[in-house]
């Protein structure tokens, strides 16, 4: 028998589960030699701006025990260059793909979606409001009110399917992912990086060029899981769970905890592998337990 | 119903075969591994792809450990590159190369490669000096190895300045021999040759035979204030002079931007725009 994989995250169809997440797969075609675009769920592209930004001083990275630390800040193209080369590129994997969108205003996540509503070949938007190396103020995703105003501006422009990228670096993320729901958004995915630093002793600096940055890997999936357990049981909207999946267990206690589909971020670096990897076991574990379909596993953790 | 599992498997072996022959990912079989003194290591790598594909300058991504700490990667530069293996060299600076340099004939090694953009050969009238800085002479044996085939029958040579801490760092000494290169060793504390930089050698050396720097090619790797120093110097030389770069990478592939370095045209991807970079375009600063 071979389980359903199918999963649908607002009117996005998916033949199975399992994502890559935005800003570790580049535009898709880096990961051309070493994975298998065309097997993965969905693609999240690498966050694009309305005009190009050239990131963050560098160094951009740093590793940490079983994590690392990344401060970007974004770099990219911009959007027109985007829509004409990347997502042309991207367009041929025959994978659906969500375009992960960034602004320093509201009024930017608007013109955004505007600008991008028209293209086909886009299947989604995943609004990043909760990018940690900008600058120094709150994040969008900081704030209910904040977030709301960044979805509804969105949703206002867009007919493609909204999910909202909220922060763990919240003191409560249940009225931050309420208002991302009661704003329209179709689904919400989290976690985004935790803000954190290095210190170099020898040379008395950050390892980073920028100070601080968003760490991600193994070291903060029990964060995620917590996240996603709390935000499960807010909203009704369909929860794309990541942070630190490494292998196919992990893909499966995040959908236990009430994630409808997980996205496979750092693990990219590691082994590009990975998310095909978590296909492949996912498929086998529901086999094993005579699971029909993937959506029955979402949310069943025992409390 | 065995049979038809069988025939799966095969289906999917057939698949996947299919597949390695393109992919850059790599299981590659440890065919040796030589301790060259205190904390340098060189490994053997069985990579027929990788070695078909590669050219010197290139790099492989290393996962050092099967465990999620060292998480990350480890960009090495290819340091030979045979018929049908590429030697890595490389000191242990941290947990990643330490696991590295516990690995043993017949392990295997998970690589992705050959990554980034090698050195180039320009046919043109220049004089090649190769310049090393420490463990920078690690692609560097491999692009004299090329070097030396393309002026073979020319009667042309190439030098080679090699700098080191003490006489004990001075790595590879025999392969540029073994090429036939004009070789001049400095050390930072006199224990072998000057007591220079290998970049006051270099200076020297100009000066003495005369060269004109518009007709000098360089080649280099080495720590970033060798470069610089060098770039200086190269400022008025032929634009064909390269040097290869590092920095902490994340994906190795081009896409996470973590390894970003700041040149005279803006940021750059040491692993997709270098690690080979024109000297021009290197900032002095």
């Amino acid at each position: 028998m071979k389980p359903k994989l199918n999963v649908e995250i607002g009117r996005l169809k998916l033949k199975n589960p399992v994502m890559v997440a935005s800003g570790t797969f580049g535009y898709g075609l880096e990961f051309e030699n070493v994975a298998g675009i065309g097997a993965l769920g969905a693609v999240v592209t690498k966050t694009i701006t309305l005009h190009r930004r050239v990131g963050n001083k560098p160094p951009r990275i740093a590793e940490t025990p079983s994590g690392m630390l990344n401060s970007i800040g974004l770099e990219n193209p911009g959007v027109d260059i985007f829509v004409n080369e990347k997502l042309k590129d991207l367009s041929k994997f025959k994978v659906p793909i969500v375009v992960s969108i960034a602004g320093d205003t509201v009024e930017e996540y608007g013109q955004l979606a505007g600008a991008l509503e028209g293209i086909n070949s886009i299947d989604a938007l995943e609004i990043n409001i909760s990018c940690p190396n900008l600058h120094s103020g709150l994040l969008f995703a900081q704030e209910a009110g904040t977030t709301a105003r960044v979805v509804e501006a969105v949703r206002s422009n867009t007919k493609k399917t909204v999910i909202t990228k909220l922060s763990p670096n919240v003191t409560d993320i249940t009225p931050i992912a309420r208002a991302a729901e009661e704003a329209g958004s179709d689904a919400i995915s989290l976690i985004n990086t935790l803000m954190a630093m290095t210190v170099d002793i020898k040379e008395k600096v950050s390892t980073l060029g920028s100070v601080t940055g968003g760490l991600s890997g193994p070291a903060i999936m029990p964060i995620a899981l917590y996240m996603i357990w709390r935000t499960a049981r807010t909203v009704k909207i369909p929860i794309i769970g990541m942070g630190g999946i490494m292998g196919w267990e992990d893909a499966v206690a995040f959908m236990m905890c009430g994630a409808s589909a997980v996205s496979i971020g750092t693990a990219n670096f590691v082994n590009p592998s990975t998310a095909e990897e978590v296909i492949e076991g996912m498929a086998a574990y529901l086999r094993r337990h005579g699971i029909k379909d993937i959506n029955a596993l979402v949310g069943t953790l025992r409390t | 119903m065995l049979l038809l599992l069988q025939k799966v498997f095969e289906s999917r072996g057939d698949k996947r075969s299919a597949v390695k022959e393109k992919s850059l990912l790599v299981k590659a079989k440890i065919i040796d591994t030589e301790k060259i003194r205190k904390d340098c290591f060189k490994i053997g790598l069985e990579a027929p792809y990788v070695a078909k594909r590669a050219i010197p300058g290139q790099f492989v991504h290393v996962r050092t450990g099967n465990y999620t700490d060292p998480l990350l990667r480890r960009p090495l530069s290819i340091h030979r590159i045979h018929a049908h293996s590429i030697d890595i060299l490389f000191n242990v600076v941290g947990k990643g190369t330490e696991i590295l340099s516990e690995k043993r004939k017949g392990d295997t090694l998970d690589i992705i490669g050959p990554l980034g953009n090698g050195f180039k050969f320009f046919k043109s009238t220049t004089y090649k000096i190769i310049v090393a800085g420490g463990m920078g002479v690690a692609p560097l044996v491999g692009l004299a190895e090329a070097l030396s085939r393309t002026l073979k029958g020319s009667k042309k040579g190439f030098t080679v300045i090699m700098g080191a801490k003490t006489k004990e760092h001075i790595l590879c000494e025999n392969e540029f021999k073994r090429l036939g290169a004009d070789l001049h060793i400095v050390t930072e504390d006199g224990s072998r040759g000057q007591k220079a930089m290998a970049t006051d050698l270099l200076f020297d050396i100009i000066r003495k035979k005369r060269y004109n720097l518009d007709k000098i090619c360089f080649y280099a790797a080495g720590p970033m204030a060798m470069v610089r120093s060098l770039c200086r110097l190269a400022e008025g030389c032929s634009i064909e002079s390269q040097v290869s770069l590092e920095e902490r990478m994340g994906c190795g592939l081009g896409a996470c931007l973590g390894c970003a370095i700041d040149t005279q045209s803006g940021y750059k991807r040491v692993c997709k725009d270098g690690p080979v970079f024109n000297m021009c375009e290197v900032l002095c600063e």
